[in-house]
């Protein structure tokens, strides 16, 4: 089958797995396009159709340009509803929504900062011990009701993968390397032995590769 | 039309602002019960249907229970296809999700985080709060671009992303993006204008709060240094602690402190008229007759602490189906929730579909109804009369009507009401 258009994006980011899992699972090809990070992005040609050169960013045979990792894999989900990446009805794929919705912002964007804190891309001593508390207690409150809703479920929608169920392995698997360290991963046998079920799936073993995830939280004296 | 299911919300939420637009444009309707935050959804019966916990909180009449704003939007405009709240094809409802998205993760998220630092809910960092005011600027710079040569976000009408990105906005404008930043963002300011003065939007978004001067920190009191110029405070006092349920969130964290000025009806003398008594009294006997609250009324009121109003709707001439203009009425009645301790309300809809008024009793602490009703965005679309309900006869009978739910007004009667209590 051709591919349905052209990616750029790096494997390791959650939101690239996303989108590759989601295509992989739909039976679609998608072009991963040679990329450069920081210079094939902010390269004029890249920033005339993704103005905020920002990652990953598609574009379609047809000449749609998409950013926006979850809407990408949303987009390439729906071209397949065969798949049942979105469900299989509408009130399913309302409930894939308000997963990914809640993975993202209630325990995906609490990693990212986290992240961006340590990693030093913020300005200088902008390192805040109090924050990066703050958003591990927010982060710890979302695993913990996730832990409890995973419990009876194989999968979070129906009984087959959705996009909820890869999109949460991604963030989940991103997690631990960043703020779940193994005494914290022991503390959610649930969500990680659905992160397990997923990044098994032959469809997307590849996409999601080891699963390099650190023995202890990042601290700040472990950045650079 | 039947409703499509309950919305537990509160109503200044920027989740509730879109889900209440695409119900207008999409033409559902909704059902609004009346919700206490940090209390029902604390209840068994809510985390049942809603394991998160969170609101705003969807309840379909289908069986469907959803949490999650933006899912709950776009399930809603996706009922009613003929709208274009997704656009009409595959790949403009892509768009519409990836404007949506973007509108969330890399404008509304920081505008949050913002907010909650220099609110003293989050630990405040200087280096931090510049470096996600930054990340948000060369959003809102790109979006401006963006917008320089259009009018919608996607397609050429409104879709469910310029309702999310105004919903947006209306936020940003009150928190980071002041007068000096909003000159940089003339056309996103002028779609912001486009999009809540949408006639059936514009009651939703009530008016927008341009703040002059970008809210900053200002270090608790107990530390006993000299404080650096305040946010405005001039915002109004009494919304400033709803403001924290923003982020969508049930976080015990975000309690609202209570806001460093006291609110003006707080400092009035002491009154002998407590109005949860009388509110027990409306609620547990009958309104007319021997023993009944309006007796009650009449032997424990007092005047100088408290008024009696009439309120009536400016714009009877729009209301259709009554239980419709009851539904606004309860809408009315959300908005107000901030006064819940200064005020008592007994308003219906009066007449038949089609040819139907709005009108009703507001009883209030002090003697000027605006302190508070002004809560409320929308206050102005209605009218209030102060009464005299133990000297004139004819507001008298007008009160009692309205406690009664049997109130008739130009031949219009009493069809159905609701209470603020």
């Amino acid at each position: 089958m051709a591919p349905i258009g052209t990616l750029w994006g790096v494997l390791r980011q959650r939101q690239t797995k996303y989108i590759l899992s989601a295509a992989a699972i739909a039976g679609l090809e998608v072009d991963l396009a040679p990329l450069e990070v920081g210079v094939t992005n902010k390269s004029p040609e890249f920033l005339d159709k993704f103005a905020l050169g920002k990652i990953p960013a598609f574009e379609g045979n047809d000449g749609l340009t998409l950013v926006e990792g979850a809407s990408i894999a949303r987009y390439v989900a729906s071209l397949a509803p065969e798949s049942g990446l979105l469900g299989d009805s509408v009130k399913d794929a309302a409930q894939v929504d308000q997963w990914i919705h809640f993975v993202e912002h209630e325990i995906s964007a609490h990693t990212d900062l986290i992240w961006q804190m340590l990693l030093g891309y913020l300005p200088e001593k902008t390192y805040s011990e109090q924050i990066h508390k703050s958003l591990l207690e927010r982060q710890e409150r979302s695993l913990k009701f996730l832990e409890q809703s995973i419990n009876t479920r194989e999968f979070l929608v129906t009984d087959k993968i959705t996009l909820a169920d890869i999109v949460l392995a991604a963030v989940i698997q991103r997690a631990a390397r960043v703020t779940l360290g193994a005494a914290e991963r022991a503390l959610y046998p649930n969500i990680f032995a659905h992160y397990a079920k997923v990044a098994a799936d032959p469809r997307v073993k590849d996409i999601f590769e080891a699963a390099d995830f650190v023995e202890v939280p990042l601290a700040l004296e472990k950045a650079d | 039309m039947p409703s499509v299911g309950k919305f537990y919300n509160l109503p200044y939420m920027r989740q509730s602002k879109t889900v209440l637009s695409v119900c207008a444009l999409a033409g559902l309707e909704l059902e609004i019960p009346e919700y206490k935050h940090f209390e029902d959804n604390k209840k068994p019966e809510f985390l049942a249907k809603f394991p998160i916990g969170k609101i705003p909180a969807f309840e379909g009449a289908n069986g469907l229970n959803l949490s999650e704003g933006a899912a709950i939007a776009r399930y809603l405009a996706g009922l009613a296809p003929n709208s274009g709240l997704l656009g009409t094809t595959p790949e403009e409802a892509a768009l519409v999700d990836q404007w949506v998205h973007f509108a969330e993760t890399e404008i509304a998220m920081q505008n949050d985080t913002i907010w909650a630092m220099v609110s003293n809910h989050i630990p405040y960092n200087k280096g931090f709060h510049t470096k996600v005011a930054d990340h948000q600027m060369r959003s809102l710079t790109s979006l401006e671009t963006y917008l320089s040569t259009r009018t919608f976000l996607v397609g050429e009408r409104i879709t469910l992303a310029d309702i999310t990105a105004a919903s947006v906005l209306q936020r940003v404008v009150t928190v980071t993006a002041d007068a000096a930043v909003r000159s940089k963002l003339v056309n996103t300011i002028r779609f912001l204008e486009t999009i809540v003065h949408q006639p059936k939007l514009e009651a939703i978004f009530g008016p927008v709060e341009y703040v002059e001067k970008a809210l900053q920190w200002v270090p608790p009191k107990k530390e006993k240094e000299p404080a650096p110029p305040a946010a405005p405070k001039e915002k109004k006092e009494k919304e400033k602690p709803k403001k924290v349920a923003d982020d969508d969130d049930e976080d015990d964290n975000l309690v609202p402190e209570e806001p460093k000025a006291k609110n003006p009806l707080d400092l009035l003398p002491k009154s002998p008229f407590n109005l949860e008594d009388w509110k027990r009294a409306y609620s547990n006997k009958d309104t007319r007759g021997t023993d009944g609250s309006l007796e009650w009324f009449y032997a424990n009121f007092d005047k100088e602490g408290f008024s009696v109003w009439r309120v009536d709707f400016k714009y009877n001439e729009e209301l259709t189906l009554v239980f419709m203009s009851s539904n606004q009425i309860g809408g009315f009645f959300n908005r107000l929730e901030a006064s819940r301790k200064y005020l008592f309300g007994s308003v219906g809809v009066l007449g038949e579909n089609n040819a139907s008024i709005i009108s009703g009793a507001l009883i209030l602490r002090g003697q000027d109804a605006k302190p508070v009703v002004d809560c409320a965005p929308d206050f102005e679309s209605y009218e209030y009369k102060k009464l005299d309900v133990f000297e004139n006869q004819e507001d008298k009978t007008f009160f009692e009507g309205a406690l009664a739910w049997d109130l008739e007004v130009s031949g219009k009667k009493w069809a159905d009401g609701k209470n603020f209590k």
